[in-house]
């Protein structure tokens, strides 16, 4: 056992291992205020909810309190570590502003009432709406943060019951082109590849993806191959000098937005040095001759110029991959939240189709996600498809849910996609969806434009519903708000990027009044008196297991196959990879073992679009295609970004995140330990720019869009030159003003543009044109940003980010592995 | 040898991607807060005019000169309803690039006949893209057709 400042060394102590070996176990623990193991009184199992990696842990309890938190040595995803978020961030479970009743707005007032006043009016508007304009006047916006059980009831409802087109969640802002990119490749949402790949990889691809500071214990794996013997050979994609791209082999950092140039580049090499197993894209593809066309137009001389990135780091780059024996891709925001998203992300799919690098160890594609429950939000339909992977575009599968829902086919809306958030929103502002439902979610601070969103969110003839755990941003513009449990104080299951499923078990009870999100929306759902065509109820079940127990059967036969699965199976042990049915009683490590993809047109879950303009592929022309099985390799044409930089906003603006925060810090930022390491927004800017412009370390900078301002002292970083970073997290629960600035903004998304992904829909946070300026000059005190991270200095500081004596975590290395 | 039929088609194409590029710029900024009218709009603007360009550059090849004259740029923006206003301004652009995309098959088959690989080559790019233009104007109308007509 050995004490360590986890803050100091997020990533923790190594244990080195080699190719094809097992990962040591290592158990990760923080106990608050100097407890003794001995005195928690039951350890109760979880998962983490503060990204994206599925790190199983153990919940300490005493005297009905959160005390602490330690990592499961017996799961397959984390062998015991867990992320500094994880280790200090159940504190918020017990901060003292938690919601503990519901509010109600009263002469403009958020006014303190009763769960039947607020639950009454909630369902009462609803039911007026309804009745006066029909299910298309009623939104819901979710999350990536709630559970399983609670998605597939919110989508049963919405879809089943209210029969409105006007569901998502804030999956579209994190994880849309990872479903979108799987389901234009392989026909279906759905990770190809495990987390056991990094065990066996001799080159790992990272695209834009910042695994140190995202999935901290993903990385934390990584090293500890690259401690170990015969290590992999990293490829990094990130305009930013991240962890990764100081351990890695070739490193290019392209000015954002030129992705998918880049990526046509990486496979022109291919082509052109035939490193392809023609075998496999013979047997199991379709659509190589397009590809080949389109990326004989992309050397890497015209990439080099596109993406400022040298000819030949592309053509070493190309080689990595082109000779790879057990090549791993991962991709993240970086691309996802970029110009052209989905079509960049497709074409790592086309690296792996061409070099036939799927369903083996090692050869893997993880497309990840940003948050814990994204998966689910994705399989249960409470996003942009139909539960269970269903294609909104495909009769048989609509019919399949209304036998299941016992509901006639025309209730649950197929005319078109299921609407995008972006879209729902510009109804909302147009007028025409005059009731928005928001769980567990914070818009006011996380969407672009904010200036746009808070107005459009304040607006009169909007009712606005925010359920959530603290009165964020966004519940302050609320007409009622909703007092919800969270995690470790409710039930339920949820699904991480590599497909692996935890039980979260209840814990300590919410407190006050406050209510797991599952039993609000059964409470909705019978205050509204929503029933099946035999007038029965249409949701017909009362708790946790009993709606995952109705999911398993939605999911029966399909990709995300739950039907073999059960809250005791996952009791003990480890988390459990899906599809489990009767042929797979364990789960399933990897998908596409045989190389036979969900493409049928009577099984995919969509029948793709078009990668620029998005536009649907119609039945007929997918049917065309012919892909039975086979993957599609779908080329696009890079086209320039749509914010180019100019003489008056001559720098990029790229917004992304820290290791010591999740989202809009409504839990991390009421963790003390984590709000010390990274306590408040930072303008970062290269070495180059600063001398340029003569700007120091620390000094109070301003950076403009047509959209708004933002303040912040300035961080000198190994940043590309030319580009502006700024982290998204900083919002204003902990300010004077609450939910919006008081003078100049510090969330990043007073600035950013209203634009999005074709394809996928997702919204784009790194490609807008900001002017930078300094408005004082500073005194010497570095910008509040850590210094272990991507975010490190260029020059000493003297100020590194440490954690306290009294707050170190303990580690414990098993397995005889050692440092 | 290129016929004058030919010529007189091409010529009419050349008209028709430089006008439809403009109407597609034009319906791009009306609608500057619906980015998947306004910026690809300007995608798609980008591939008529480049259709243009080479068709200029085709005619050249076989000594012609086309596409002199600029289309007038329709000025007034078009008053009422704005839900039916959009739908019947992408009706109209949907229309005109039906419109287009049957020329480039007509164009295919004349450079199918004439042995013309070259030109062969540039309208089967051209009408890949027509598609995929007219594709974007009937996603459109079906993506938000439903919400403005039946939601009040």
């Amino acid at each position: 056992m050995r004490r360590i400042d986890r803050i100091a060394e997020p990533w923790g102590t190594r244990t080195p291992y080699g190719p094809g070996e097992i990962w040591p176990v290592r158990v990760d623990q923080y106990l608050s205020g100097g407890l003794d193991e001995t005195e928690v009184e039951r350890w109760v199992q979880s998962a983490t909810v503060l990204h994206s990696n599925g790190d199983a842990m153990d919940i300490g309890v005493k005297d009905g309190h959160i005390v602490g938190v330690r990592g499961r040595a017996v799961d397959r995803v984390n062998h015991g570590r867990l992320d500094p978020k994880d280790l200090y961030g159940w504190q918020a479970n017990h901060a003292a502003d938690r919601l503990t009743g519901p509010l109600i707005r009263r002469n403009g007032e958020l006014v303190a009432t009763d769960w039947d006043t607020a639950m009454d009016t909630v369902a009462g508007r609803t039911r007026e709406l309804l009745d006066q304009f029909g299910p298309g006047s009623i939104g819901f916006y979710t999350t990536g943060q709630l559970f399983l059980e609670e998605y597939y009831t919110l989508a049963v409802m919405a879809r089943g019951g209210i029969g409105t087109n006007h569901l998502d969640g804030n999956t579209r802002l994190c994880t849309a082109t990872a479903g979108e990119a799987l389901k234009e490749s392989f026909g279906c949402d759905g990770q190809p590849g495990s987390y056991t790949d990094v065990d066996h990889a001799d080159v790992i691809a990272l695209y834009g993806h910042n695994v140190a500071e995202t999935q901290s214990v993903l990385w934390t794996r990584m090293l500890d191959r690259l401690a170990g013997p015969d290590p992999p050979r990293l490829l990094c994609v990130d305009p930013r000098r991240t962890p990764a791209a100081d351990a890695a082999t070739v490193h290019l950092a392209p000015r954002p937005g030129t992705n998918l140039m880049l990526m046509n580049a990486l496979l022109h090499e291919i082509v052109a040095h035939d490193w392809i197993d023609h075998d496999y894209v013979a047997r199991h593809t379709t659509g190589f001759e397009e590809l080949r066309t389109q990326v004989a137009g992309c050397p890497p001389e015209r990439a080099a110029e596109v993406c400022d990135v040298p000819a030949d780091d592309i053509r070493a780059a190309a080689r990595l991959l082109g000779t790879a024996g057990r090549l791993l891709s991962t991709v993240l925001q970086g691309f996802y939240q970029s110009h052209q998203a989905t079509a960049a992300a497709v074409q790592v799919n086309n690296v792996h189709l061409l070099r036939g690098m799927l369903g083996r160890p090692g050869r893997g594609v993880l497309q990840m996600n940003g948050q814990p429950t994204a998966q689910n939000t994705r399989e249960c339909g409470a996003d942009g498809d139909l539960p269970g992977f269903r294609n909104w575009a495909n009769p048989e599968h609509v019919d399949e849910l209304a036998r299941l829902w016992n509901v006639d086919p025309a209730r649950i809306p197929h005319h078109s996609a299921p609407t995008h958030l972006m879209q729902l929103l510009r109804y909302a502002e147009q007028g025409s969806i005059r009731f928005l439902y928001v769980t567990g979610t914070n818009p006011a601070v996380s969407l672009p434009d904010l200036a746009r969103i808070r107005e459009l969110l304040a607006q009169d003839r909007l009712f606005l519903v925010v359920q959530d755990i603290f009165l964020t941003e966004t519940a302050q513009l609320a007409d009622v708000v909703l007092p919800a449990a969270t995690w470790g104080e409710k039930t339920g299951t949820f699904t991480n990027a590599d497909r692996t499923v935890h039980l979260s078990e209840r814990a300590v009870d919410p407190p006050g009044q406050a209510r797991p999100d599952l039993d609000i929306l059964l409470d909705y759902a019978r205050r509204l008196g929503l029933t099946d065509r035999d007038g029965a109820p249409l949701v017909r079940w009362a708790d946790a297991e009993g709606a995952f127990a109705a999911w398993a059967a939605c999911s029966a036969g399909r990709p995300c196959d739950y039907s073999g699965l059960t809250y005791d199976q996952l009791r003990g042990g480890s988390g459990i990879q899906w599809p489990v049915d009767a042929e797979h009683p364990d789960g399933t490590e990897r998908l596409y073992v045989d190389g036979v993809f969900p493409t049928d047109p009577g099984n995919c879950e969509t029948y793709g679009r078009d990668l620029l303009t998005g536009a649907p592929v119609e039945p007929q022309a997918y049917r065309a295609l012919n892909p039975s099985g086979r993957a599609l390799i779908k080329a696009a044409e890079y086209v320039p970004p749509h914010e180019p930089p100019d003489a008056a906003y001559p720098f990029v603006l790229t917004t992304g995140r820290t290791l010591y925060h999740f989202h809009t810090r409504t839990k991390t930022g009421r963790a003390p330990q984590l709000q010390l390491a990274a306590p408040d927004v930072w303008v970062e800017l290269s070495d180059d720019d600063a001398r340029a412009h003569g700007w120091a370390e620390g000094d109070l900078m301003r950076v403009t869009t047509p959209r708004g301002r933002v303040e912040g002292r300035l961080r000198i970083s190994a940043i590309r030159p030319g580009v502006v970073f700024l982290p998204f997290h900083y919002g204003y629960w902990d300010t004077s003003a609450g939910h919006r600035p008081d003078g100049a903004g510090r969330a990043a998304n007073e600035l950013t543009p209203t634009d999005w992904d074709p394809a996928s829909k997702q919204p784009l946070f790194k490609t807008a044109a900001a002017a930078v300026e300094r408005i004082a000059a500073g005194d010497g005190t570095p910008a509040p940003a850590p210094t272990t991270t991507a975010s490190r200095p260029v020059l000493d500081v003297s100020a590194p980010t440490l954690g306290g004596e009294a707050d170190r975590a303990t580690e414990d290395v098993q397995d005889g592995a050692s440092r | 040898m290129m016929t004058g039929r030919l010529a007189s088609t091409l010529s009419d194409l050349h008209r028709d991607e430089t006008e439809l590029a403009a109407a597609l710029l034009r319906t791009a900024g009306r609608h500057p807060a619906d980015p998947e009218i306004a910026y690809v709009g300007h995608d798609l603007a980008r591939w008529s005019r480049r259709h243009a360009t080479d068709l200029v550059e085709t005619a050249h090849r076989y000594g012609l000169r086309i596409g002199a004259e600029p289309s007038a740029p329709d000025a007034s923006p078009p008053a009422g309803d704005p839900g039916l206003t959009l739908l019947a301004e992408l009706r109209g652009l949907h229309e005109r690039t039906a419109g287009i995309a049957l020329v480039w098959d007509i164009v295919t088959q004349a450079a199918q006949a004439l042995r013309d690989d070259e030109l062969l080559a540039l309208a089967r790019t051209c009408h890949a893209q027509t598609q995929q233009q007219l594709a974007w104007s009937k996603a459109l109308v079906k993506a938000n057709a439903a919400q403005l007509l039946a939601v009040p």
